[in-house]
């Protein structure tokens, strides 16, 4: 009776502590979800902000309207640096498109010396609007695979999981008791 | 000869140089009249004559990832035509000409005019 008062306790005292370490595991994974998901949310929201000024930046550049031009180059090279943040630790399949981010701003800044030098919008802009472009698509294709590689959470264990778990483990130490006995 | 302060600005212009001729790395056109932007992970280089003539003044540049200048590096033409000039002139100078190949994709086309012309040699 002694015996099996003991394995019972025993079992019972298994299944808290692998209660409380898979409480702690699943704890860690929901922070890490919910990180990678504002993460993921912020560049899914980024997109479509850098193709609408990506769009206006050639409208601008073409009506030749110096002052809008400047402001909208000055708002991309703001954006893509966002961009770029969340690409950098994000995902390694964006890593051609972090690169093509870098150059771009890199192209924003010498559009934005050239427009303060006093050259024309559309001509200071040419291969800026090419790169912006060039990264909208993209970031498209991009986002696309993110949201389709979205996995939905995994449900947690239930009581009768539990239960199966105890048993099973009751089992075991029945076996191993009789085999010494 | 480069001052200490020029020193890993010529090791890194010399250093480009040996890769792009090598055509390990490519360069791309900017909106600034003959000015070339090499682009790596940590941060780009622009080359480009100051006057978009090709000739001195020629400068070498270091963008931080947000784009900003934080270090340069610049030729003086008259300096340039003394025969005393820094051997760093020369650097700078082949870097600009290999960028500027690199970025107009010099050799294909040259390529392709060789192939054109060989079709206008007659047979024999």
């Amino acid at each position: 009776m002694d015996l099996w008062l003991g394995i019972v306790g025993l079992a019972l005292a298994l299944y808290q502590i692998r209660k409380v370490e898979r409480a702690a595991i699943a704890a860690k994974a929901a922070v890490d979800q919910s990180a990678h998901q504002v993460n993921t949310i912020s560049l899914l929201l980024l997109v479509p902000e850098l193709a609408l000024i990506e769009r206006e930046l050639d409208l601008a550049a073409q009506s030749e309207d110096n002052e809008e031009t400047r402001r909208l180059v000055r708002e991309w090279l703001h954006r893509a640096g966002d961009l770029r943040g969340l690409l950098a630790v994000h995902n390694p399949m964006t890593a051609g498109l972090l690169e093509q981010v870098q150059a771009s701003i890199s192209l924003a800044s010498v559009a934005q010396r050239e427009l303060g030098k006093g050259k024309l919008p559309a001509n200071g802009t040419r291969r800026l609007r090419e790169s912006a472009s060039e990264i909208v698509v993209l970031a498209r294709s991009e986002s696309s695979q993110i949201r389709a590689s979205i996995e939905a959470p995994k449900p947690l264990p239930t009581l009768m999981d539990d239960l199966r778990g105890v048993g099973r483990r009751v089992q075991k130490w029945k076996r191993k008791v009789s085999s010494h006995g | 000869m480069a001052d200490v302060d020029n020193e890993k600005m010529v090791a890194v212009v010399r250093r480009l140089e040996s890769l792009t001729r090598r055509k390990l790395i490519r360069w791309t056109t900017t909106d600034q009249d003959d000015t070339y932007l090499f682009n790596s992970e940590a941060s780009s280089v622009l080359v480009g004559s100051t006057n978009g003539d090709g000739e001195h003044p020629l400068f070498v540049q270091i963008l931080s990832p947000d784009g900003t200048v934080t270090e340069s590096l610049e030729t003086d033409k008259h300096v340039a035509e003394d025969m005393f000039a820094p051997n760093w002139f020369q650097d700078v100078f082949d870097l600009h000409r290999r960028a500027r190949r690199s970025a107009t994709d010099a050799d294909a086309v040259l390529d392709a005019l060789l192939e054109d012309l060989g079709k206008l040699e007659p047979p024999f």
